[in-house]
């Protein structure tokens, strides 16, 4: 329970709208989840083996793409046993905000992965009028073992001012950005997903701009992704099937990629700051170049 | 609460006969926002822009609640049920082809509405594919929406409405995981809706593990001679490069190979 947390005015939500391009629910339900972030830090969730991942940990590396309604955490096998009293740690109560996950449930046989869902949520400190679906979000928890050690970042959340989160040097543990990254080529090669695609590309090239708190090395990178691979194919053999060997994901990974239009147009990122398909496209050609350029441990 | 003059005209008048004058010093004094000519949101307590007194489906009910069936649909519709974690800047609405409505987009407020004219042969047939949804907690406003069921089937209607193929497979996968869906009631929708529906809706049916509900249909959905698209939108441009057809419906696969089983695999299916 923590009373030093202030929160964005209306106003300034509705500002805030307007300069991002995020519609001012969305912006709402992101306070909101931020807010769980800190309540989770707060109950010793967060250390180097259990970490923030997913698009919330890259936008702490400053990515500005943006998700609406799911929040990922990944923690390693020996870290934790998952079960139902997981939902338990998502409760969150403060004078202006109520947190209240409704469950957690295994979101396959071997319950690697478990979602914390539906997160309902009052939000006192807004009068911004929101429909039931407005007022909830998940969260996806793995139990599917890092295999880096994460690393500490500062919180960032310069789209939403006016929010301010207690301590200012708030820190909190993130994937580390090879694991990110080997987990969102093996996303692409393995799902097809575009979202991974546009991530992968966004890494690289931040990884090399000096205004970024993070590199990129090829090499680990290689490696990491081969420990990823081999942790997959355990899991889900058959979805990856086709890739027996990082040199064969490397392989997909170098093809040019046929993308969905719509889906593309869809992605969300904070505005004026949408990167081109030219410019992904030839950034993701790059990280190719640069793995088949690295040998396997 | 909202407030159309047209359709509230006679309780207005008692409160004074010149109304108008009354709306426009409300409207001044921010205890309304006008929303369109003669249709205004009552500001709730403590909001002072528009955007902070009224979702959109609210406005969207307001815009459209004399013109007609109306129905939020496609991917506001696939956002409403869960069944997907993007957002949208546009909002979809479907109204009869025949509507009055002399315009296909809408201006609510700085939010962009899209009307979508569906044939008569493509509006819901069953009643129950139509939901009349509480807007707000507490309040009388309620707005028409897509039912889950009707919503899956519209993403293989019009897949370029609902953010592309993707985002559809992946809702049908996330509808399936969580035992979201009447999953009989997605066939017998898709099948009214005609043979190129009902085949795209087959497929998926099949691949994520209801093949018995379209068995014993299978055979007459191959028979058909028309080279159906799975996804209509052609989103990937591959409808030229000669894509492989499913043998179990006929259906062209103009997607990625293997990207349904990926997406579908992403959403814990397979």
């Amino acid at each position: 329970m923590s009373d030093d947390i202030a929160y964005p005015s209306d106003d300034q939500l509705s500002d805030a709208a307007a300069d991002t391009g995020i519609p001012i629910d969305v912006l709402i339900r992101d306070t909101v989840r931020l807010v769980e972030i800190r309540n989770l830090l707060a109950r010793g969730f967060f250390a180097s083996d259990s970490v923030l991942a997913g698009s919330m940990a890259l936008r702490g590396f400053g990515s500005p793409r943006f998700t609406i309604a799911d929040a990922d955490f990944s923690t390693s096998t020996e870290k934790a046993t998952p079960d139902s009293s997981l939902a338990d740690l998502f409760r969150y109560q403060d004078t202006w905000l109520d947190i209240v996950p409704e469950g957690a449930y295994p979101n396959d046989e071997r319950a690697t992965l478990m979602k914390v869902q539906p997160i309902r949520f009052d939000p006192a400190f807004s009068a911004v009028q929101l429909t039931p679906g407005q007022l909830r979000f998940h969260a996806d928890v793995s139990f599917r073992g890092l295999v880096k050690p994460g690393i500490e970042l500062p919180l960032v959340h310069e789209h939403l001012p006016g929010l301010r989160l207690g301590d200012e040097s708030l820190a909190v543990w993130v994937m580390d950005p090879a694991e990110t990254m080997a987990e969102k080529i093996l996303g692409w090669c393995a799902h097809g997903s575009v979202k991974h695609y546009v991530d992968v590309a966004w890494i690289a090239t931040a990884s090399d701009m000096p205004e970024f708190s993070f590199s990129i090395n090829y090499q680990e990178l290689r490696n990491t992704l081969g420990d990823k691979l081999d942790l997959m194919r355990q899991l889900q053999p058959g979805i990856y099937a086709d890739l027996p060997s990082v040199d064969a994901v490397v392989g997909v990974l170098g093809k040019p990629p046929i993308l969905d239009q719509s889906q593309w147009g869809r992605l969300a990122f904070l505005k004026g700051r949408e990167p081109s398909q030219v410019a992904v496209i030839e950034a993701v050609s790059q990280v190719t170049r640069r793995l088949r350029r690295t040998q396997l441990r | 609460m909202t407030l159309a003059v047209d359709a509230d005209r006679s309780w207005l008048r008692q409160l004074t006969p010149n109304f108008a004058q009354l709306l426009d010093d409300m409207e001044g004094n921010q205890s309304l926002y006008r929303v369109q000519r003669g249709r205004y949101v009552v500001a709730p307590r403590a909001t002072s822009r528009l955007d902070q007194a009224a979702p959109v489906e609210l406005l969207v009910d307001l815009a459209l609640r004399d013109q007609g069936d109306y129905y939020l649909g496609f991917l506001t519709a696939l956002i409403a049920h869960g069944l997907t974690d993007l957002h949208g800047h546009v909002t979809y609405a479907a109204i009869h082809r025949d509507s009055t409505l002399g315009t296909s987009a809408l201006n609510l407020g700085g939010r962009s509405i899209k009307l979508v004219r569906l044939a008569p042969s493509r509006w819901p047939h069953d009643l129950r594919e139509r939901e009349r949804q509480r807007i707000l907690p507490r309040t009388q406003e309620f707005a028409w929406r897509s039912s889950l069921e009707r919503t899956l089937v519209d993403g293989v209607l019009r897949p370029d409405l609902c953010a592309g193929i993707e985002t559809v497979v992946g809702a049908w996968a996330k509808a399936q995981r969580a035992r979201l869906a009447d999953w009989a009631a997605v066939w017998k929708s898709a099948q009214a809706c005609g043979n190129s529906v009902a085949r795209r809706a087959a497929y998926l049916l099949c691949e994520i593990g209801q093949e018995a509900l379209v068995a014993d249909d299978l055979p007459a959905l191959r028979k058909t001679r028309a080279r159906v698209l799975l996804d209509r939108s052609d989103g990937f441009g591959l409808n030229d490069q000669h894509p492989p057809r499913d043998p179990r419906t006929g259906l062209v696969l103009n997607v990625p190979a293997g990207a349904v089983s990926g997406w579908l695999a992403a959403g814990g299916i397979g």
